[in-house]
């Protein structure tokens, strides 16, 4: 199974368990989802659950979100992150705010989800990850979705939960194959050990987990010892209890993040390990991030703005050797 | 109209003229903090349009204390909230320009201008998805019709025909800024014209304001799709409690004090439904005694907790 | 009573005002809504309004002059009786609330932490010299002195965690009582520093505390787990009864044993009955063409399931050469996974150690096993486990009628020659 089959599923069957559940979006309905996400929905639910809306990413939210107060269960889609910032205001002052300010009177049971981040040169207007700025909000949940049992699951309980959910995706993880474990009931707020090790903690999510995992084997061979890869899964709240334990463990941590590193959803990670587990540290922690630059179209300088597994296992190697990892 | 919904429009505008020099003098007293933008002038307006729509749903902006109370929220509670006080209708969470309360399907306080537009775009939806009768009423100023929001919304709403009122507040003023300055139209329905039926009524006349919107609210119930109403009004303090509101010549506030909703209503009162002087007076203390209860709850109430920081981050424990 | 005016908050961020002007003079009568002076915020000047009818009394503030918020700039006889607390009444009624606004800002509540904090103790220790703070906290806890060690060149710069643990280690333990301690799986934690700890140390305290010696489990062992494991959750019931022993007895000898008549006997019995030969798969029941039969054989160490493949083809010499390889191939730990696959029931000889009656567990897919006791008085005790999603009672007693009638009949032992 597909990625986006997965998410496909996913909304499916929320909405054939609740009929409030309601999608909308650009292209969502006769179209299928720019990234066919939504694909032969329409034809099961017809369009008035699968609303084709104007580009106008501002009502898209804004409206969501007046669907929510009047008792339905919106799925907005907004066809990447980039165009959700014109819906900022709408995401952060409106659905973000109202349950707490009403002290709990109002509940948005609603999911805003996009993928986002470097695809293949998409250049610098469609490239851009804003997991860092979302995440600061509080009143949001946010997912990120690295794999397809994840993403089946997460989505699932994001639509059928009661909360505002901010639901990540990655443009080059909409085709990644793998398979959804119906038998196991998937805590969507735990971070996920992609592999088990017990020398160095690797923190990251959404598509640079598939980058990490690629270069661990090299890693591993040459430094001669053994990486554990977590892939948080949501990014807020954190599971600090399973990076705790891994820390622990290791004493190391290296954090792969694919946005810029000015300001990136890493240094939070870095921070609380330094703040809260510094006696833990055996050595330096180690950020690996995009570089501070627009995303530029040229795919070499664009390959150069962003982790790959070519980068990844290289400065893990040189900080390895640096801090007698 | 008949006597007993006069008089209890009148009654409301007294109540809510009377709570805004309250909030106002405890604004000053340091009482109330943050910004505190005050409805005098405009409370027949206020009154009327919930009177009107009263079983839909409202959405609203940060100058809704008046609303609010004329919907059915309890003036302690609505003065607690400006106290920042845990008995406020938002446990002193949410402030002056933050009333909620879905039990009176207030939706009230928003304070990003032309916010709120969009939100009651989708709940008008959600309505009509449900197949529920009432509509939705959107109040917002006419600074609020210069921005996105509102014009992606009127497309919408009249695209998906929508059972939903667009109510324009109108007092000429964007804060300081003269609307006919920023705008091409001194009349802000011109901008709806192109999608949907539109209506226009003295703000300052709360009959002609509850005979209009009632109209508006037929439309809409028929399935007419979106009506957009646009009130002409003059509010007579400044935008919020730091604006001397000097922009405005006195010449012109004089005009506009003429006008006086709670004149006009009491002279009708007495002239067509023959209520006496000491009838009115009545009303006018008892409205009086409802403030002064108001604000004693709310000095009196308690602080809210400081566990209660973390309350209500989401719906239940994440 | 006199109703006191202050200097107004008359925006969000004023601390402090201008009285620009006084509208009024004492004495004045003013009405409700009147101004009566004009002040400077830090963002305009305003007018300031009376909020009640009265006499002017007292104007305390001048013209001119700066006065913080909330101080009385005026006082106003109130015609009527008053409505309205005056403000240092209204003051006295707020401080019966328990939070003030000033403790607010200091004290912040303590958020909900995630994660719980290391021991203060190990976060107090002042080290010295280059080392990682892991390294650090565990050298506090030694009292290990990094930059000594270091300037004298006996640890490494900078010191990690496991430069710190080893060099603890070689100092306090001898390598055999480290040894020992890996094996143990302890930590050097639980003993005393100040000596050096040898291996007879380390084995009282093994003594006088029981410490268990913990043993991985090997893959074989892993694997009966699962499997005993798996068994007991079956549905089963137990079938017992006894064979005649005479002719089984009668046709052995130290290379056809019993446990090989056995194995040809049930094997026929299976091919009578094809429940016997039956395993339960995901999407059904499999029925296999051929008798497959398990054998329990156990060496020292651990229990093994070798499978007799289609035995009902088999002749008392090749099924004699079969066991002789599975017995080198238990002997020598070695029976490939490939061995123990395919059967359909399970055989169980306890007969030798003189055991009379058992039961088994139900190896792995098998539909059943039979649990075989030791001769006694021209019988042998045997006892059928069955799965009865499988095989039901009716088949089962079948079943072992079948066994009772082949044990008897000369011709079985003949025709197998």
């Amino acid at each position: 199974m597909l990625y986006r089959e997965a998410l496909n599923r996913a909304i499916d069957e929320a909405m054939e368990i609740d009929s409030d559940v309601v999608v909308l979006g650009e292209d969502v309905g006769l179209y299928g989802g720019s990234y066919r996400v939504t694909e032969g929905l329409v034809s099961k639910y017809g369009e008035e659950r699968l609303i084709d809306t104007p580009i106008a990413e501002l009502s898209i939210v804004g409206n969501a979100v007046g669907m929510a107060i009047g008792g339905l269960r919106p799925v907005a889609e907004i066809m990447t992150v980039n165009f959700a910032l014109l819906a900022f205001d709408q995401i952060i002052n409106h659905m973000a705010k109202y349950h707490y300010m009403s002290a709990g009177k109002i509940t948005l049971p609603m999911v805003v989800r996009f993928p986002q981040g470097v695809s293949r040169q998409l250049a610098a207007q469609h490239s851009e990850s804003y997991e860092q700025m979302l995440s600061a909000v509080p009143g949001l949940i946010v997912f990120a979705a690295s794999d397809v049992n994840y993403a089946y699951h997460a989505l699932k309980y994001a639509i059928l939960s009661d909360d505002p959910v901010i639901f990540i995706e990655h443009e080059l993880l909409y085709n990644k194959k793998g398979e959804i474990d119906l038998n196991t009931e998937l805590d969507p707020f735990k971070a996920r050990i992609v592999k088990k090790g017990k020398d160095i903690t690797i923190v990251s999510y959404l598509k640079m987990v598939d980058d990490v995992m690629e270069a661990v084997p090299e890693i591993e061979k040459q430094l001669g010892k053994s990486c554990e890869v977590i892939d948080l899964c949501s990014l807020n709240p954190i599971d600090f209890k399973t990076l705790e334990s891994s820390l622990k463990k290791t004493g190391a941590i290296v954090v792969v993040e694919e946005d810029h590193k000015m300001g990136g959803y890493g240094a939070q990670i870095v921070s609380w390990a330094a703040e809260e587990m510094f006696y833990s540290l055996d050595a330096a922690p180690l950020r690996i991030a995009g570089a501070d630059v627009t995303i530029p179209y040229n795919r070499r300088l664009e390959l150069a703005s962003i982790p790959t597994p070519e980068e990844i296992k290289a400065r893990i190697l040189a900080w390895g050797a640096e801090n007698g990892v | 109209m008949n006597k007993m919904l006069a008089e209890e429009i009148y009654y409301d505008m007294v109540l809510g003229r009377f709570f805004e020099l309250a909030a106002k003098e405890h604004y000053m007293a340091g009482d109330i903090a943050g910004f505190l933008h005050l409805d005098i002038g405009q409370e027949g307006f206020s009154v009327a349009a919930m009177k009107a729509f009263a079983k839909g749903d409202v959405f609203t902006t940060y100058r809704e204390h008046v609303m609010a109370i004329s919907r059915g929220m309890d003036p302690k509670a609505v003065m607690a909230e400006l106290f920042g006080k845990v008995s406020g209708v938002s446990r002193g969470r949410g402030g002056s320009m933050h009333l909620f309360d879905p039990s009176h399907f207030f939706y009230g306080g928003d304070a990003i201008v032309g916010g709120q537009i969009p939100n009651a775009v989708g709940c008008a939806y959600a309505r009509k998805y449900k197949e529920q009768q009432d509509g939705v009423m959107v109040v917002f100023g006419d600074g609020a019709t210069n921005g996105g929001a509102f014009f992606e919304s009127l497309n919408i709403a009249s695209a998906q025909k929508l059972p939903l009122l667009f109510l324009c507040e109108n007092n000429g003023y964007a804060i300081g800024t003269k609307i006919t300055r920023v705008s091409p139209f001194e009349k802000q329905a011109k901008k709806a014209e192109p999608y949907m039926l539109t209506m226009e009524v003295d703000g300052m006349d709360a009959v002609a304001v509850y005979e209009t919107l009632r109209e508006a609210r037929h439309l809409i119930e028929d399935g007419h799709g979106p009506v957009f109403v646009e009130a002409m009004l003059c509010r007579y303090e400044g935008h919020s409690m730091s604006d001397p509101g000097n922009y405005r010549n006195k010449e012109e506030m004089k005009i506009c004090k003429e006008r006086d909703p709670i004149e006009r209503m009491e002279k009708m009162l007495h002239e067509t439904y023959l209520l006496s002087e000491e009838e009115i007076d009545a009303l006018r203390q008892r409205a009086q005694r409802a403030v002064d209860d108001a604000v004693e709850f709310a000095s009196a109430a308690p602080e809210p907790e400081l566990e209660e920081l973390y309350d209500n981050i989401f719906s239940k424990d994440v | 009573m006199a109703y006191e005016i202050v200097m107004p908050q008359l925006s969000d961020s004023m601390e402090e005002g201008t009285l620009v002007s006084w509208k009024v003079k004492v004495g004045d009568s003013v009405k409700q809504g009147d101004v009566i002076a004009e002040v400077e915020s830090d963002k305009a000047i305003m007018e300031l309004q009376s909020f009640k009818a009265g006499k002017v009394e007292a104007l305390t503030v001048s013209e001119g002059e700066i006065a913080p918020v909330g101080t009385v700039i005026a006082r106003i006889a109130v015609d009527t009786v008053p409505e309205v607390k005056a403000r240092s009444e209204v003051a006295s009624l707020k401080e019966t609330v328990p939070e003030k606004k000033e403790e607010k800002m200091v004290k912040a509540p303590e958020k909900k932490k995630n994660v719980v904090a290391e021991p203060a103790e190990q976060r107090e220790v002042q080290i010295t010299g280059s080392a990682s703070p892991k390294a650090r906290a565990l050298a506090g806890k030694y009292g290990i002195d990094i930059e000594k060690l270091q300037a004298e060149g006996k640890l490494q710069k900078p010191a990690h965690s496991v430069d710190i643990k080893n060099y603890y280690d070689s100092r306090y333990f001898t390598e055999k009582a480290l040894r020992l301690l890996t094996d143990y799986n302890l930590d050097t934690d639980y003993f005393e520093t100040g000596k050096k700890q040898t291996e007879a140390d380390v084995e009282n305290y093994i003594k006088k505390y029981n410490i268990p010696l913990p043993e991985k489990l090997n893959s074989m062992q892993k694997n009966i787990i699962l499997n005993v494991t798996a068994a007991a959750q079956k549905p089963v019931y137990h079938i017992y009864d006894t064979l005649d022993s005479r002719l089984l007895l009668a046709h052995s000898t130290e290379k056809t044993t019993i446990t090989l008549w056995l194995i040809k006997l049930f094997a026929e019995a299976m091919m009578q009955h094809e429940t016997f030969r039956s395993t339960l798969g995901t999407k059904g029941l499999q029925l296999w063409p051929n008798a497959s039969v398990s054998l329990a054989m156990a060496n020292e160490k651990a229990l093994y399931m070798p499978v007799f493949k289609n035995c009902n083809a088999m002749d008392m010499e090749k099924l004699t050469k079969t066991m002789e390889d599975f017995k080198a191939a238990v002997k020598e730990e070695r029976v490939p996974s490939e061995a123990m696959r395919g059967s359909t029931f399970g055989i169980s000889n306890l007969g030798m150690t003189g055991i009379t009656r058992f039961d088994a567990m139900i190896n792995a897919n098998d539909c059943g096993s039979a649990a075989i006791g030791a001769e006694a008085e021209g019988k042998i005790a045997v006892t059928l486990t069955l799965d009865h999603r499988i095989v039901n009672g009716w088949q089962g007693a079948a079943f072992m009628q079948t066994l009772k009638t082949l044990a008897l009949d000369p011709l079985f032992f003949k025709g197998s020659k």
